[in-house]
């Protein structure tokens, strides 16, 4: 009766110490931690490498900030709250890409700045080009479609198009 | 022997100091005498910088190690041929090999010139001469690699084990002669400006240098993807690095100008804006080379701090500031009748095509230097990584690929939009059709839409290539082989560009399919396990240790087998050199045409009881590389010289009115 | 080209010698801004540590237990500056010397454990296991590592109680040469 006892106690003493870790996990299986980590460590850098992400990064200190990640996952942390650790603990660099607020915003800007301011200019040039006066038709406007109206257009147009592009 | 070496640089120096004087002397008051004993210093200036150059090798042969650089870059154990790659590993041999290369170049360009454009040349030679005193200077002044040690130490510490490579050993020289040599085409350019020359002659100078500089750039670039996917073990080949991006500046720039400058030939437009693309091809080669050897952005392949940095800014600021100069002051002379015929045209299509080249070559500009200028504003360095230039260059690089599908397609001149619907409509139902078939096997998302781009820009140069021999076999019933053969040959320049197109088209398939499709996972395993990604299996048999002079080297023993089909036994490798005490590991690598078996070995414990592998499913990753080759084949075919002179140097710049 | 001469009358004349001074304007003022920023990058990157002589860059950092630590609000005193990190080996080296001498001079000088770049559970681990009294704090946004420019850890400054840089040591310290420039710095 008694050795009874002492296993029902064993029992129930593991199933709540089973109960613990599965809240301790958040719930979540290993697999999902698993995932979810890919997706942070592939956007953090390693601070002391220069483009090299955490997911590749070999140092032992990058092994240590893996450890750290996969516990905070399990404490039931989520991404934007560990990337902000991270950022406040190492600063804007541990981020492979700019951040999109703060002076880092110009970082992303620019770039699409200078693309309208492009398309603007060839926009304009575009414009200009196409309403300056019309020249004069140089000689050889005499072309193979107005000595040859006889062959069918495709093949005219790929004859011309040789003709000028030949050296 | 090294004072021997460094007297060579001073008299180089000399004479690259005299040849400028000579030339711009002897054009401008008109002493032909002058001007010959200008180009005979050229030459003298580049025997002098060979003569430098080879002392320093001689030194690596002999195994000088009182020489600081020698000892610094090489050791006794070394392969030959890696001692004889020691000298561009480090900042001041480097620089001296910069100013080598540019030195050959000046004779090259001295030579096949020695009887033409006498007007152009003079001043030509003369900017060539510039660039060269200002690198030798920094190797005479700041980054002398002869300079010796107090004492003579017993073995030298090595070269960086990463660069033990035979990649590494011929991916800087190629890389580099594309560097060094956008200085010729920027150096007719000069010469064009400042002789008033400013019709076709420099056109044709200058496009020939071009195709042939970015040719070696492109080799370059792809090696050192290559080099970086052989040895850096992380599965890719391209990480956006501000290394990689200095390079990958100027072979934009290039790619914008060697197609611009058609239109200027064909039409004699754009004359000011190709003046303009040169000069940023030239700016933004020696501007990655400031970034890359000043430490003002860190990268994984930078050259350690140095004070070269102010001497970079200044030069690069006085020689852009002449080049502006001299191009406003042929402001007049260079204002072309830019008329354009039909928005439609071929000539708005290469407009767009440089407009897409310039976007490009800004974002990846901006994207290098921001996190300096962030640390200058606000003093926070900041990472601009991959994502940021996937997501910002990904949109472009698709629709430069539309623009590459749309051009062929289009006429020069008045050309109408019905038109090029007729031409593009065979094309595009045929590439469509595929789509549909590629979708309906299953490819959807951001890879469908690469494919589709792909195949239409594919399907519209195969008709470009098919319509070609038709109109040949029609016109001499020569079978098609024949015909096509005969119609590339006809007009190599265009179909050899067309080769270069499918080349890139073939490395896009690649480069898309080997970051879409890739396959990663990483599992420790005993002696005996197993692991599978993908189709493969990838079994764990056993560990050796081998010992070579400069290093210990751990390899693991790794069957492999995809589908149960044995693939053989792999051998993924961690070698530690005994002078640095540096890991480095060697990747295996199964090649296939569809995909590559790609195995790291991170670490092991227990002396190889367990083993940890990352093992990448990398598919069409060969198609990178074979379309490298394609590309240097097309420019092959375009550029191959073929004894008869050519007879675009006297075509009138004139437009040719379509009907 | 004959057709076009009398177009070059009045209007286009001007507008052309716009456009020439437009594009000179923005060509200029393009190579010269990055001309600039290049320059400034320069010196950026050309910073060094602060030197032997100079004023210490002043920073407040938090503590792993404890409050905030303000420098300029240790004038005064002679402090040691200790950047550090657990998974940096010379620093176990030194760890035992730093504790020593503070233990020595604790009454009359300041020490302060700047953590770069590590792990709190780890930083924590190696406190213990080196008996390491003296404040220390993590180096939050690796901020004070980039205002004293280190190159690696362990790096140590001894900053006087004027706030002055009076020791530079790259690599590990020791007892004797804390103690050497503390005396003198007491005197």
């Amino acid at each position: 009766m008694r050795k009874v006892s002492l296993t029902a106690v064993l029992l129930l003493l593991l199933a709540l110490a089973g109960a613990a870790v599965a809240t301790a996990q958040g719930g979540l299986s290993n697999d999902e931690i698993d995932r979810r980590m890919r997706a942070i460590t592939d956007r953090l850098n390693c601070p002391l490498c220069q483009n090299t992400t955490l997911t590749e990064c070999p140092l032992q200190v990058c092994d240590e900030m893996r450890d750290l990640i996969r516990q905070k996952l399990i404490a039931g942390e989520n991404e934007d709250q560990i990337r902000a650790y991270f950022v406040e603990r190492y600063g804007d660099r541990v981020l492979n890409e700019p951040p999109k607020q703060g002076f880092a915003l110009l970082g992303w800007v620019m770039p699409l700045v200078g693309i309208m301011v492009g398309v603007v200019l060839l926009g304009l040039v575009l414009r200009a080009m196409l309403h300056r006066e019309p020249k004069q038709s140089a000689p050889r406007a005499a072309t193979v479609a107005a000595t040859s109206p006889e062959l069918p257009s495709e093949y005219v147009d790929r004859l011309e198009r040789d003709l000028r592009q030949m050296e | 022997m090294a004072d021997i070496g460094y007297l060579c640089i001073w008299l180089a120096i000399a004479s690259a100091v005299f040849a400028i004087a000579a030339n711009l002397l002897g054009v401008r008051r008109r002493y032909p005498e002058l001007v010959a004993s200008g180009e005979q210093a050229v030459v003298a200036a580049a025997g002098l910088t060979s003569l430098a150059a080879g002392f320093l090798v001689l030194l690596f042969l002999m195994q000088d190690y009182q020489v600081n650089y020698v000892a610094a870059h090489s050791s006794r154990a070394m392969p030959l041929l890696f001692r004889l790659s020691a000298l561009w590993s480090g900042q001041e041999g480097s620089l001296l090999f910069w100013a080598w290369i540019l030195s050959l170049y000046s004779l090259v360009v001295v030579y096949f010139n020695r009887n033409q454009h006498r007007a152009i040349m003079p001043y030509t030679l003369a900017t060539l001469m510039t660039v060269l005193a200002f690198f030798l200077s920094l190797v005479a002044l700041i980054e002398n690699p002869f300079k010796m040690l107090d004492f003579v130490p017993q073995d030298g510490n090595g070269l960086n084990p990463l660069l033990q490579h035979w990649a590494m050993a011929i991916h800087p020289p190629m890389l580099y002669i594309g560097f060094v040599g956008t200085t010729v085409p920027f150096a007719f350019a000069m010469g064009a400006l400042a002789a008033n020359r400013t019709g076709s002659e420099w056109v044709q100078l200058a496009r020939r240098w071009a195709l042939l500089v970015w040719t070696f750039l492109t080799i370059g670039i792809m090696l050192g993807g290559a080099w970086a996917y052989m040895e850096l073990g992380w599965g890719g080949y391209w990480g956006w690095d501000p290394v990689e991006n200095a390079s990958f500046l100027p072979w934009l720039a290039g790619t914008a100008f060697v197609h611009s400058i058609i239109v200027q030939e064909r039409r004699g437009m754009l004359k000011i804006w190709n003046f303009i693309l040169v000069g940023l091809f030239f700016g933004l080669a020696i501007f990655g080379t400031f970034l890359t050897r000043s430490g003002v952005v860190s990268s994984v392949h930078s050259f350690a701090q140095s004070p070269l940095g102010p001497y970079f800014v200044g030069f690069i600021t006085f020689i852009m500031l002449v080049f502006l100069g001299l191009l406003i002051m042929r402001w007049e002379e260079l204002r072309s009748p830019n008329k354009l015929e039909s928005p439609v045209s071929r000539e708005t299509a290469f407009l767009m095509n440089n407009l897409v080249l310039l976007a490009i070559i800004f974002a990846v500009f901006w994207g290098t230097i921001f996190p300096m200028i962030s640390e200058i504003v606000v003093g926070d360095k900041i990472t601009v990584g991959p994502p940021y230039f996937n997501q910002i260059t990904i949109p472009l690089f698709g629709a430069l690929l539309v623009l590459m599908g749309i051009a062929p397609m289009t006429s020069w001149g008045r050309a109408t939009l019905s038109k090029l619907v007729r031409n593009l409509a065979l094309p595009f139902i045929a590439s469509g059709v595929i789509t549909l078939v590629l979708f309906l096997l299953g490819l959807h998302g951001p890879a469908l839409i690469a494919y589709a781009i792909i195949l239409f820009v594919l399907a519209v140069h195969v008709d470009e290539f098919y319509s070609g021999s038709r109109v040949y076999h029609a016109a001499t019933g020569a079978n098609w082989p024949k015909s096509l053969v005969a119609t590339v040959r006809r007009n190599r320049r265009r179909y050899g560009g067309y080769i270069v197109h499918l080349g890139i088209l073939v490395i896009a398939i690649g480069v898309v399919a080997s970051n879409v499709f890739q396959l990663e996972r990483q599992a420790t395993l005993k002696k005996g396990e197993t692991m599978t990604v993908g189709d493969f299996s990838v079994q764990y048999q056993d560990m050796q240790g081998l010992a070579f002079p400069d290093r210990d080297v751990t390899v693991a023993l790794v069957r492999a087998s995809q589908n149960g089909r044995d693939l053989g036994l792999l051998m993924p490798s961690q070698d530690l050199y005994r002078a640095t005490n540096q890991p480095q590991t060697e990747v295996a690598i199964r090649r296939s045409p569809t995909e590559d078996l790609y195995i790291v070995l991170g670490g092991w414990e227990a002396k190889g009881d367990t083993a940890t592998f990352k093992v990448f499913v990398n598919p069409l990753v060969s198609w990178v590389w074979g379309g490298g080759l394609v590309v240097v084949l097309g420019i092959l075919v375009a550029a191959w010289p073929d004894g008869r002179r050519r007879t675009s140097t006297v075509r009138i710049p004139e437009a040719v009115p379509a009907k | 080209m004959a057709n076009e001469l009398p177009l070059e009358g009045t209007a286009p004349v001007t507008s052309r010698g716009r456009g020439k001074l437009l594009a000179l304007a923005a060509g200029v003022i393009l190579v010269l801004v990055l001309a600039g920023i290049s320059a400034l990058g320069v010196r950026q990157a050309s910073t060094d540590r602060p030197a032997v002589g100079s004023t210490a860059p002043t920073f407040s950092m938090p503590l792993f237990d404890g409050p905030q630590v303000d420098l300029a609000a240790l004038r005064g005193k002679p402090v040691v500056i200790n950047f550090w990190a657990s998974w940096c080996v010379p620093c176990e080296d030194e760890a035992g010397d730093l504790e020593r001498t503070w233990q020595k001079y604790k009454d009359r000088a300041m020490f302060l454990g700047v953590d770069y770049v590590d792990t709190e559970p780890k930083a924590r681990e190696f406190l213990k296991r080196f008996g390491i009294t003296y404040p220390n704090g993590p180096d939050l946004g690796s901020r004070i590592s980039y205002q004293y420019r280190i190159k690696g850890v362990p790096e140590t400054f001894v900053i006087d109680k004027n706030g002055q840089v009076r020791l530079v040591k790259i690599g590990p310290t020791t007892e004797a040469e804390l103690s050497a420039t503390l005396d003198e710095l007491l005197k």
